[in-house]
């Protein structure tokens, strides 16, 4: 078995063994029903007591061949409106680009959680995207209102 | 901070600053004590202070003596010598503060210190807990020598009290627990490892002392404290793993065993036998395993696991079921073995713990864990299965049948409590629950894997005998465990005539009956089972009507309004096709929703998008032109009502009981007092641009249709064309009267955008006149929305068939977006026009590079200037569009040899310009996310031309460099490697290594 496999599988046994509140993770299956554990569905919610309350976003890790010495790629689908998620979905996070935060002791928790993290606090050095970048800088009433809009759309319960 | 406490210079000082150490004091006092002392500690009078303060009385004043012995051993070089009186020193406190009534701080402080001496002078002191025991026991610091031809270790550790016995577990415990952090294969601590597994003997002979009395009193403190001695003894063996020491913690088991069942020391051992059982499964031998069958069918454990099953979820409850559950893991092979009847019974016990009494994760504290152990187990299973490629598995023989019976006991865990118990629980309860069901859903995906439609089977016959009990709880179940299994259904017979039991049954016909007979939570899992299995009611339309009458049923109904028109979208949007029939009651349903104030707009907008989708696919264009008509009539009451609020005076304000108020604002947002009419004329023309935003989208081609061809269909239909000019209306109106709010732009970019992409003419495919007209016409505010929808215009029509209107399209909105542009007293004073503007820019040259080109001088100057101004500058979106710009303005080609040439003198006027802004940004200007975009233009300027190395050179080389923290032979070392990689993706690697060592926080560059 390949590294990166062996460790995704320590990643899962830990995942089930403690994931953070409210969050849920887990390798997708193929069309034969057999794991494919370097593609992860999960849900990130929205922090309490933040305006992403209330929702729960879906994301897709997807684990190159080389990790853990790359780190996993985290797509939101569909895209979440967010100052540092590019149009595509995909996620600006400093733990997650190989050329800057990311270790490879960094688990899926800890990215789950960096994730969560960011939706309150979006990095504006990074933008990823004009149309959530803007409104955060400019109009702060108007992108919240667009952050509760994403909330109701994609509601926790 | 400034350090307002001299070192002390007497004893008595000392102490008092140690005292004070202690007392409660502000944190900066505590810090400006802590520095005083440890200057004091670091002093060459360090060791003799330690020893004061050791023969001194107080806990707090010893402790920091053995704390100082710590430092000193851990900072300075000692002979042999003088370090073997430190440790008859050592010993000598120790068996003093033993005998004096110290507290337990200053011996287990005593300890460490004797660790620390032992990490440092090993080979002083090969035998160090012989040595200790023995010393302890005489009450005084033996000489070393005198641990040959002692008394056998066993009775001298009979003979220790309870205290000595105490200090020599510590000692222990602290030694594997420091040893175990020291690097295992560092050649320096070879010697020390092996020095420590010499005395292993020594420490099992001190806990099995404790653990098997040879005179059978048990003493629980001893015993207590050998087993938290053990655990770090396992600890470290699992690092060091070397045989001889794994065999002699081996002996010590079946005592550990036995003491779980004395209650003090039940906590204590079931934990570490948890631990070792989950993390080194493979310490115990095939005889531990024995026993822990002969513990588990024991009494004892028949009266734990009693009180488990019954709802006992106390602390010694659960711990005795995650024992059980990581016993089950340890053995996970052995449990699948239907031949091993012990096994199997322990395995039936597992499956037991599932239907303990109490609420998942509220009152059950192990049901999450237990079921994880059976998604573990059904996996491993599987791929057994697989590997050994056996499918002759029987359905009613185990494995099989003891999976069934905890799927069966699952999902009756997981119903819903009654209302009043369910209400009682805290958010963070309800999450938790909601996450047990989930981790069911995962076990029911895994089991799938194994058994396939009998699962299915199995859910829809639960599903079927809930309804005719009408037990709603169960229904409940059954309905969200079928739904957690839609994505594995594959298409088949089979499967659809065991689905069409639950779809063509009564369910729909009394989920339609209301509230009164079904809860809410019931349909609402009902409702979502349908959109689960949305493709099934696409093979089969005979249930759709039925599916659907009962999804708009539930739109009314406020807690159902957002899952059922969510149902009602993907349903609509999938089965397009076969509900063409159905448009007119679709049309009516809508309209009775409708008049019905209570819609939420989110529901409504999904509605609308999924009747649009059914529109899309109606195979008569006039049916088309008719069906949009009637939908546009609906849409345009809410934009009349909006109308006439707006003309009304500013100051005219409207009741919170009024009808419009109830159509302008969701529930959540419905205001309380009376409101301006102006603005509950926005929110309805909101709410109206929001609708046709749907219909919009909805009414675009599916993507798998095949739409390669271009249309040939470029006659005009009137009808069509009035459609065209009443959307148009509509969003000029709003347009002249809302453009301040960005919601109402936004909106009206993307129903413009929503007939770009399309091939075929229809209801928002605008012709390209109508749309010009309405970019360029006049936007109070938010214009940048604008422009960026502008470029999205262009480079559809140079794909579709609109191509013949590029150029007169060009010639309006060049001129339209330049001139926004030039109205910015600087390029940062609006970043979203500066970026758009400038994509535009891009994307007009990317496509026809010409046009652009053959713009006036003067408006081709101000471009560069602005796009040199934006590369420059610092923010970050701009900044990379810019990026982009150049990017394709470096690899600009044209078929035209008087366009090329105006390419080429302007790459040749512009090349050192931009190559000075490139390497002002790379030196250190830029920040680190933006070093890719920036690498961009740089390698198309070193593959494109042929000067690029002379432009860079100089950029390098200019006073105005940011960075004096590279030399000039790293800058030409830098742009040696730049053009050798010619372009290549190691260009990034090398510029980013390059602006770290201008920013000068490392300089790795060299290598």
């Amino acid at each position: 078995m390949s590294l990166c496999t062996l460790r995704l599988g320590e990643e899962r046994k830990h995942w089930r063994k403690d994931h953070p509140f409210g969050f849920w993770a887990r390798p997708v299956k193929n069309a034969q029903g057999v794991l494919d554990l370097k593609t992860w569905e999960c849900g990130i919610p929205g922090k309490e007591k933040t305006i992403w309350e209330g929702g729960l976003f879906k994301m897709t890790m997807t684990f190159p061949d080389e990790y853990p010495t790359k780190p996993p790629k985290c797509k939101f689908t569909p895209p979440l409106f967010h100052p540092n998620v590019y149009p595509s979905g995909t996620v600006c996070l400093s733990i997650l680009n190989e050329d800057e935060g990311w270790r490879p002791a960094i688990t899926i928790k800890q990215i789950a959680l960096g994730v969560q993290d960011l939706l309150d606090n979006p990095n504006p050095e990074s933008p990823a995207q004009a149309e959530a970048y803007n409104l955060f800088k400019k109009d702060r009433e108007e992108y919240n209102k667009r952050v509760r809009r994403e909330v109701r759309s994609n509601p926790a319960t | 901070m400034e350090n307002n406490i001299p070192v002390p210079t007497t004893l008595p000082e000392v102490e008092h600053l140690i005292n004070e150490l202690y007392k409660p004091n502000p944190p900066e006092t505590i810090s400006q004590i802590q520095e005083a002392l440890q200057r004091l500690q670091k002093s060459t009078q360090g060791w003799q202070l330690a020893q004061s303060l050791l023969t001194r009385p107080g806990d707090n004043i010893k402790f920091f003596g053995a704390l100082t012995i710590i430092v000193k051993l851990n900072t300075e070089r000692l002979s042999d010598d003088d370090a073997l009186s430190v440790l008859q020193n050592l010993i000598t406190w120790l068996v003093h503060s033993l005998n004096d009534g110290s507290g337990n701080i200053v011996i287990r402080k005593l300890c460490s210190a004797l660790v620390t001496y032992y990490i440092h002078y090993s080979h002083t002191w090969p035998t160090c807990i012989r040595h200790l025991i023995l010393s302890i026991n005489r009450n005084a610091a033996v000489p070393i020598e005198e641990v040959e031809g002692s008394p056998p270790l066993e009775q001298v550790i009979q003979e220790l009290d309870t205290q000595k016995f105490l200090a020599a577990s510590w000692f222990a415990a602290a030694l594997a627990e420091d040893i175990g952090k020291i690097d295992h294969r560092a050649p320096k601590y070879i010697s020390l490892h092996e020095r420590v597994l010499g005395n292993a003997n020594d420490v099992a002979a001190l806990m099995g002392s404790a653990l098997t009395p040879t005179n059978g009193v048990t003493h629980i403190p001893k015993q207590k404290e050998a087993i938290e001695c053990l655990q770090s003894w396992l600890t470290y063996a699992q690092c060091a793993f070397k045989q001889p020491l794994v065999q002699m913690l081996q002996v010590l088991v079946q005592p550990m065993i036995d003491c779980l069942s004395v209650e003090e020391l039940y906590e204590t051992t079931v934990e570490l036998l948890t631990d070792t059982l989950s993390n080194w499964p493979q310490f115990f031998t095939r005889h531990h395993i024995d026993a822990f069958y002969v513990l588990f069918e024991g009494e004892w454990a028949r009266q734990q696991y009693e009180d488990l099953v019954q709802g006992d979820f106390d602390f010694n409850a659960a711990q005795f079921a995650l024992f059980m559950l990581a016993f089950g893991n340890a053995q996970m092979v052995e449990m699948m073995d239907t031949t091993d009847t012990r096994a199997q019974a322990f395995l039936a016990g597992l499956a037991g713990i599932l239907t303990a009494q109490g609420y998942p994760t509220v009152e059950d504290k192990i049901f999450v864990p237990a079921v994880e152990f059976w998604s573990t187990f059904v996996e491993n299973l599987r791929d057994t299965i697989l590997f050994e490629s056996t499918t002759d598995l029987q359905w009613d023989k185990p494995p099989l049948s003891r999976i069934m019976q905890v799927v069966s006991y699952s999902w009756q865990k997981i119903q819903f409590p009654p209302p009043e118990i369910y209400d009682s629980w805290d958010s963070t309860d309800k999450t938790w629950f909601g996450n047990a069901r989930t981790d069911v859903a995962d076990f029911l995906q895994a089991v799938y894997t194994i058994s396939g439609l009998p699962l299915i089977s199995l859910f829809v016959d639960l599903t079927s005998r809930a309804l005719s009990n009408s037990a709603w709880a169960d229904l409940e179940a059954t309905c969200f465990c079928l739904g957690s299994l839609s994505d594995c259904v594959s298409e088949g017979k089979s499967y659809d005539d065991v689905l069409a039991k639950v779809f063509g049954s009564s369910l729909f016909d009394l989920l339609r009956q209301g509230q009164s007979v079904i809860p809410v939570r019931t349909r609402q899992t009902c409702l979502f089972l349908i959109e689960r299995y949305s493709e099934f009611f696409v093979r089969h339309a005979e249930y759709l009507p039925a599916a659907l009458n009962l999804l708009f049923s539930a739109v009314g109904d406020r807690h159902l309004a957002l899952p059922s028109s969510k149902s009602i979208h993907t349903l609509c949007s999938s089965c397009r096709i076969l509900l063409t029939s159905e448009i007119d009651a679709f049309l009516e349903h809508y309209s009775a929703l409708r008049n019905n104030a209570e819609l939420d707009s989110l529901a409504e907008e999904r509605i609308i998008g999924g009747i649009a989708a059914i529109l899309q696919s109606l195979p008569s264009e006039e049916h088309k032109i008719n069906t949009i008509q009637r939908l546009l009539t609906m849409v345009g009451i809410d934009v009349t009502a909006c109308l006439q609020l707006r003309q009304a005076q500013d100051s005219v304000l409207i009741d919170a009981n009024d009808p419009i108020i109830i159509r302008a604002f969701d529930v959540s947002q419905r205001p309380t007092s009376p409101v301006p009419a102006h603005e509950v004329a926005l929110q309805l023309a909101i709410r109206a641009l929001r609708c046709l935003c749907s219909i919009s989208r909805g009414l675009q081609a599916p993507v798998d249709l095949d739409s390669d061809d271009e249309s040939s269909q470029t006659g005009t239909n009137p009808e069509l064309e009035r459609i065209h000019m009443d959307i148009s209306g509509i969003l000029v109106q709003f347009k002249n009267l809302f453009s301040d709010s960005v919601e109402v732009v936004d909106a009206i970019c993307i129903i413009l955008r929503a007939g770009f992409t399309e091939t075929e003419p229809g209801p928002f495919v605008f012709p390209p006149q109508m749309v010009t007209e309405l970019i360029v016409s006049h936007w109070r505010r938010h214009v940048a929305f604008v422009v960026s929808a502008a470029s999205a215009f262009v480079s559809s029509l140079n794909a579709r068939r609109f191509k013949q209107h590029v150029l007169s399209t060009l010639g309006i909105l060049l001129p339209w977006v330049f001139n926004l542009l030039h109205q910015l007293p600087d390029p940062e004073a609006d970043t979203e026009l500066s970026q758009y503007g400038i994509e535009f820019a891009q994307r007009v040259l990317s496509k026809r590079p010409e046009v652009l080109m053959s713009q006036a001088s003067n408006v081709l100057e101000f471009l560069f200037a602005f796009a040199m101004k934006l590369i420059n500058g610092n923010e970050p979106l701009p900044k990379a569009a810019a990026a982009e710009f150049w990017t394709t303005f470096i690899t600009a080609k044209s078929d035209d040899p008087n366009v090329q040439n105006a390419l080429n003198d302007a790459m040749s006027h512009l090349g050192p310009l931009l190559s000075q802004s490139l390497i002002q940004n790379i030196g250190g200007r830029a920040s680190r996310s933006e070093l890719d975009k920036l690498s961009e233009p740089l390698k198309k300027l070193i593959v494109q031309h042929v000067h690029a190395s002379k432009w860079l050179e100089a950029a390098l080389n200019d006073p105005s460099f940011p960075s004096d923290k590279v030399s000039s032979q790293d800058k030409a070392l830098f742009l040696k490697k730049l053009i050798s990689l010619r372009g290549g993706r190691p260009t990034n690697q090398t510029v980013r290594e390059f602006w770290v060592a201008c920013r000068g926080s490392s300089f790795a560059y060299a290598s």
